[in-house]
């Protein structure tokens, strides 16, 4: 009965998710199927694992699909984020967490979307979750493949459901872990880990308990509006097909159509509120879970999204080292447990009662979308559920912080939330001073030429990959060296220039300063000391060309600069 | 580079172009009366809006700093000065604080959000500098030669 009704319940999350890349078949077969799942994802995620360039959207793109441009522009930016790796090392997920942890995290370094991380960190925390570890794996797989062994064997492969799934898929990365959550959830209710498993898939809170929906949700909000999700359906499907049909398709059938359901309902709503996490209302019915989806539900449904936290009070199993077999035998317990609760109810005051109702209705019922969050408590701590609450709030937090780590050139070793937060406010400065000081130059520059768009735009985009010389030492480098200019600059400004003679000269001066200024950042950043002094005088050497009788007055400060960066 | 910052990128750049061909080609009203200092100021000026109004265009509506750009950028044009700079978060002080005076929007967003904005607010920031610079880069190029 409870396999049954887990896999009834996954049919319901499918239907409401949609597009659930993870249907995730019974709980016997949810080892099998994390294996199985990060073999499939190991075929159709390798290709999205080398596009990282850096980029939260590299990241992200590969891992919906390359295809698709998900959800217009950044949208998502993040592409299955580190922190995944974060996450699962410091969740005690056992099985899940070493399996995932070590091997996928590795591979997608890149920072992907916050949201991706924090469902994927909720995903993790569960320990098992076959579900959520497939989709996890689909990021991950290049690494963690030999980890996992391949039995993915439940993941419906019925066409209605890759549709699903790739309608799914549209949200960024995020958004695919967040259906993973949501089916694997459902099967996994007793395993999630630990609170801060918020996962807001499509705007719905996933009820994963430990996963972070929250986040995920923002940014599946966010995406959402974009609704792209023809790259991603294309994806979708890459993973489905690896995936065999070994739960009864009827099953799995039902998972997307739930998610399908839940999917379409948030849509076109603001967003989702998470249906898809009510679709995996784990089991941890034991818990109280009035008080902590109440406290949960007004926390969360801040963005308009229905949560409701579930904590298992003394039940860590999603710690204890979960082989397999353990993993198994806990998701047969939630299986039991699990229900779906009615209703795509979006008012999170439902949260409470659908809570309790699922917990001891624990049947397949209707796939509604419950919109929960289930937030395990930890191991000795606190369950009240403010600090529950509080605790997913931080969590989330971090995992933002980890990702921004990844984002923020230099900060890999930097820990702490204060000096991370300090460089993370010192690489925007020197973003917005970049854009000053490049808006100032064409301002000089442009009225010289005639304007061809067209031509203009062909030579830009063609000169923007080929990285000029003259803009080399300020693409690469001027991130990573952000040290205030005023220093340096002012004094050039003081000394070059007594008297405002001309606009020209002053625009040459002050820009002349400025290079000087950013080329000392650079040398600073000891990245190419000897090219940036080329790099500088070639820049120098423009604007003197321009304008000969300026020469002299640009180069003798900047030599003098030189001399004084050069130690 | 991802298909996302290539798209993100190439729609910025379009928009951008296309507003400097605007500002530069009606020079009629800033050479004649103006000071030629101020003339650049004002350009450097008008560029730099136009750039961040054509990224955060680009980038979409369905981030938070996006809007409150925009809106920003609306909210000047009419000459209005709205002080919603320390709207929603009450002026909080020390790191966050000055977070949320960089990022635009940001003194209405929680801390979870506007870390969020901010990562996504980087990203378009790094394109934007990335493009700017090869604009720049033509621009010097092509005249000095």
């Amino acid at each position: 009965m409870e396999i049954d009704m887990k896999e009834k319940d996954k049919l319901e999350l499918e239907k409401r998710n949609g597009d659930n890349s993870m249907n995730y078949q019974s709980a016997g077969s949810l080892t099998s199927d994390w294996h199985f799942a990060s073999a499939n994802i190991d075929n159709s995620a390798l290709s999205l694992v080398p596009s990282h360039d850096g980029q939260m959207n590299a990241c992200r793109g590969d891992l919906v699909g390359a295809a698709s441009s998900s959800s217009a522009s950044m949208g998502e930016p993040f592409g299955p984020p580190v922190m995944w790796d974060h996450q699962t090392s410091s969740q005690n997920t056992g099985f899940c967490d070493i399996s995932l942890g070590t091997g996928t995290l590795v591979g997608m370094t890149t920072g992907g979307p916050v949201s991706m991380r924090s469902s994927i960190d909720g995903a993790l925390g569960m320990g098992w979750n076959p579900p959520s570890s497939v989709l996890r794996n689909s990021i991950f797989l290049p690494n963690a493949h030999g980890i996992l062994p391949p039995s993915l064997s439940q993941f419906p492969a019925d066409p209605a459901f890759i549709e699903r799934a790739a309608r799914f898929s549209c949200f960024n990365s995020g958004n695919i872990s967040d259906m993973a959550h949501p089916f694997g959830m459902s099967e996994a209710m007793g395993h999630y880990s630990r609170g801060g498993g918020m996962m807001q898939g499509l705007q719905e809170p996933f009820v994963g308990s430990g996963l972070k929906l929250l986040s995920v949700g923002q940014a599946q909000k966010n995406m959402m509006h974009e609704g792209d999700c023809s790259g991603e359906a294309s994806i979708a499907s890459l993973h489905m097909d690896h995936m065999k049909p070994e739960d009864s398709p009827l099953k799995s059938e039902r998972k997307s159509e739930s998610l399908v359901r839940s999917q379409d309902e948030v849509k076109p709503g603001m967003g989702r509120s998470g249906n898809d996490s009510d679709e995996a209302e784990f089991c941890g019915s034991d818990q109280d879970d009035a008080t902590m989806l109440e406290a949960n539900a007004g926390k969360l449904s801040a963005n308009g999204l229905n949560s409701k936290k579930r904590k298992r009070n003394g039940q860590d199993t999603v710690h204890s080292p979960g082989k397999g077999s353990q993993l198994s035998a806990e998701v047969n317990k939630d299986g039991s447990e699990v229900q779906h609760k009615g209703g795509k109810s979006p008012t999170s005051t439902t949260n409470k009662t659908s809570g309790k109702n699922g917990k001891h209705g624990s049947k397949a019922s209707d796939p509604e979308k419950e919109e929960y969050i289930h937030v395990r408590a930890r191991r000795g701590q606190a369950t009240n559920s403010h600090s529950l609450a509080e605790r997913v709030r931080r969590e989330k937090i971090s995992e933002r912080m980890k990702f921004l780590q990844d984002l923020v050139p230099g900060c890999s070793k930097v820990t702490g939330k204060a000096v991370m937060l300090d460089e993370i406010i010192n690489y925007v400065q020197s973003l917005q001073r970049q854009v000053e000081f490049l808006s100032m130059k064409l301002a000089t520059v442009n009225p010289r030429m005639d304007f061809n768009l067209e031509g203009l735009l062909a030579k830009d985009i063609l000169t923007s990959r080929a990285v000029p010389s003259a803009s080399l030492p300020f693409s690469p480098d001027l991130p990573m060296s952000y040290p205030p200019l005023h220093p340096s600059q002012s004094g050039l400004v003081t000394a070059g220039f007594p008297a405002m003679e001309n606009h020209s000269d002053i625009l040459r001066r002050t820009i002349g300063s400025q290079l000087t200024s950013i080329s000392r950042e650079f040398k600073e950043s000891a990245q190419l000391p000897g090219s940036w002094n080329d790099e500088l005088h070639n820049v120098i050497q423009m604007y003197a060309s321009s304008d000969p009788q300026d020469s002299q007055e640009i180069t003798g400060p900047i030599e003098a600069s030189n001399m004084k960066a050069e130690p | 580079m991802s298909a996302t910052t290539e798209q993100l990128e190439r729609n910025f750049t379009h928009r951008f172009l296309t507003s400097l061909r605007r500002i530069n080609s009606p020079d009629s009203k800033t050479t004649t009366t103006h000071a030629a200092g101020l003339v650049i100021r004002r350009r450097s000026l008008r560029i730099k809006r136009a750039a961040y109004s054509s990224m955060a265009r680009a980038a979409g509506s369905h981030r938070a700093w996006t809007r409150a750009l925009l809106s920003r950028a609306r909210s000047q044009r009419r000459r209005q000065q709205h002080d919603v700079h320390r709207r929603r978060q009450g002026r909080e002080m020390g790191r966050a604080g000055k977070l949320r005076g960089l990022v635009p929007g940001g003194s209405r967003m929680e801390m979870g959000q506007l870390l969020e904005e901010t990562a996504h607010y980087v990203q378009c920031l790094a394109v934007q500098v990335r493009v700017m610079q090869a604009v720049a880069d033509h621009f010097s190029s092509s005249s000095s030669m």
